[in-house]
């Protein structure tokens, strides 16, 4: 990936700017003629759709096609995004990259999926020739795989530039390669915790691995894996009278997902159905994650017993139905008098 | 054009007529800008002029796809999927002593492009599942969608308010929208623990980007607005938009 340089930009930064809510986007489509020892570069403004034709004949070794946008936000700084690439020249293999996750119910145009979940990469390459005399660039491509984390933020602002090289590996046949991965190798201190893309991308395949070109790339975003705690209530305390509020934390909330906060009478049993804490809830159906913190004394009302109960952050994803935090606790609320009985007896 | 920079930028003719985009049709439903070019073909002689097609989608707001009409339509502006979701039913009774506070039988309606009403949620605030899909719509450009409830009590409905009834008493809100009652919602002792996920501190609505939120006052009119009863949490509804 490409840092972009400004330097083509600075007329476009020029014209006025129409908005789209806070922010609005310039598009261009930047043609790199390939093969003379300086590059060429021509810049055409475009919509944020269309068809039209290359802005200049194909040379020799061809030309690189990039789409590029330029988000303008009031106060802050132009953020430039590379979205994608297309590569045409006299010779070149084709290639499509199908990225698969468990997250089918997800309609956005990026894949995505959950820290611990599993993914599918499926490489399709046509067009690789075999004979002796055909140039090496004709018999393979290079698949690159490179990861990135968002940080502490969702990728808004992201730098692609700044994405790790993880592997690369050389197809030299035509046909589907199918790479299955148990887990995301985002780099994180906890693996379960990170967010960020993964990115797999073919190039061309020179002798000297000079001029490679980028045929496609495709990236699916990682999200972390929720998590919850809850205080204000310690594990095992008796409830006397009214039960304290507690504060219910929850993290990185799967983008698409349903958490609630429930109570049953009884010890946790995972799979065991309770009455919904409804000040305690979530529903989520977006692009990223959400944080929240919930502040509950409801579920008092949903005490009816003496006896141990148990209250849990439950969080349902296209993953499935998980325990994210819990805490037994017990009610003690009957009132005993403890006295004696005496008789008197007259004489 | 040729110049002797040694990179050498040519930025053609047509700056004149760059494009500022706005949002496109498509609801991108991401977090960043993403999009996809072709040129074809892919293998073509010196000489050849390849064509392109491009499409970029962008970061979006529930205004770029739907036009909330207040004080309760929804028009979508292109074709959407809307799953609807109920979120809570408010409307309670007790004794004149505050005593025996129960949860009445309320029900709400939905009326796509100017349909009949269709009942999508029957029943008290026990009844209510917030990840539920009650109703989903396919909508097309420029359709209509309206919302409505009402609640029986002393063995008679309430009055049928809808989006279009020429009343305030159904409201559609997006994401940091504020509350439209006269006193900071969230701060209130009518706040209802359901929506309170739904609200920051300040009594604005905190939902996605494609959401709206639907808030119905079933219990007073527009002229008890400055009462504290008025609390448009009698009937409140999520609903989410995607692409079909």
């Amino acid at each position: 990936m490409k840092a972009l340089t400004l330097t083509a930009l600075l007329a476009f930064a020029a014209l006025p700017a129409a908005t789209a809510q806070t922010s609005s986007y310039t598009n261009f489509i930047r043609q790199t003629i390939l093969g003379s020892t300086l590059p060429v570069y021509w810049d055409v403004s475009v919509a944020s759709s269309g068809e039209r034709l290359s802005p200049t004949a194909l040379t020799i070794a061809g030309s690189r096609y990039e789409l590029w946008t330029v988000k303008s936000t009031s106060g802050a700084a132009p953020t430039s995004y590379l979205l994608d690439t297309a590569f045409v020249s006299a010779f070149s293999p084709t290639s499509e990259i199908t990225i698969l996750t468990e997250d089918t119910a997800w309609t956005g145009p990026v894949p995505r999926t959950r820290a611990d979940r599993p993914f599918t990469v499926e490489v399709q390459v046509d067009g690789l020739l075999s004979g002796a005399t055909d140039p090496a660039s004709a018999k393979s491509v290079r698949l690159l795989r490179h990861v990135q984390s968002y940080g502490s933020t969702n990728g808004e602002n992201i730098d692609r530039t700044q994405a790790s090289l993880l592997s690369q590996a050389v197809i030299s046949s035509n046909g589907k390669t199918t790479l299955n991965y148990p887990i995301t190798s985002i780099p994180g201190t906890n693996p379960l915790q990170v967010k960020g893309e993964e990115r797999f991308s073919v190039f061309t395949r020179n002798d000297d691995g000079s001029n490679d070109q980028q045929i496609v790339s495709r990236y699916l975003q990682i999200w972390p894996v929720a998590t919850a705690s809850i205080s204000g209530i310690s594990a095992d305390e008796t409830i006397r009278f009214e039960a304290p509020q507690v504060t219910i934390t929850v993290n990185d909330l799967y983008p698409s997902s349903y958490t609630y906060t429930q109570i049953y009478k009884g010890a946790p049993a995972l799979g065991t159905v309770g009455q919904v804490v409804t000040s305690a809830q979530l529903q989520l159906d977006q692009a990223t994650p959400e944080s929240r913190v919930w502040v509950s004394k409801d579920y008092d009302n949903l005490i009816d017993d003496d006896g141990q109960w148990t209250i849990e952050v439950i969080t349902r994803t296209i993953f499935g139905t998980e325990r994210l935090a819990y805490l037994t606790f017990n009610v003690n609320r009957t009132l005993r008098v403890n006295s004696m009985m005496s008789t008197s007896s007259g004489s | 054009m040729t110049t002797s920079s040694p990179r050498l930028v040519r930025i053609l003719g047509a700056l004149a007529a760059l494009t500022i985009a706005t949002p496109g049709n498509l609801l991108a439903n991401t977090n960043v800008p993403t999009g996809w070019i072709t040129a074809s073909p892919g293998v073509a002689k010196v000489g050849a002029v390849p064509t392109l097609k491009w499409n970029i989608n962008y970061p979006t707001e529930i205004t770029n796809h739907v036009t909330i009409v207040p004080p309760g339509t929804v028009q979508p502006t292109t074709s959407l999927r809307a799953d609807i979701r109920v979120l809570g039913a408010g409307v309670t009774s007790s004794n004149s002593n505050g005593t025996n506070l129960t949860f009445v039988h309320t029900e709400c309606y939905s009326s796509y492009n100017n349909g009949a009403w269709t009942r999508i949620f029957a029943g008290t605030n026990h009844n209510v599942s917030q990840s539920t899909i009650v109703q989903t719509l396919n909508t097309t450009a420029n359709s209509t969608l309206r919302f409505g409830g009402r609640y029986w009590f002393n063995n008679q409905w309430s009055t049928f308010y809808t989006s279009n009834n020429g009343t305030q008493n159904v409201r559609v809100l997006k994401n940091g929208d504020s509350v439209p009652t006269t006193y900071n919602v969230a701060n209130s002792p009518t706040l209802e623990d359901f929506i309170k996920p739904y609200l920051d501190a300040g009594g604005k609505v905190r939902i996605g980007p494609m959401d709206i939120i639907v808030m119905m006052e079933l219990t007073h009119t527009d002229s008890q607005r400055n009462n504290e009863g008025y609390d448009l949490q009698d009937m409140v509804l999520l609903v989410t938009f995607k692409n079909q």
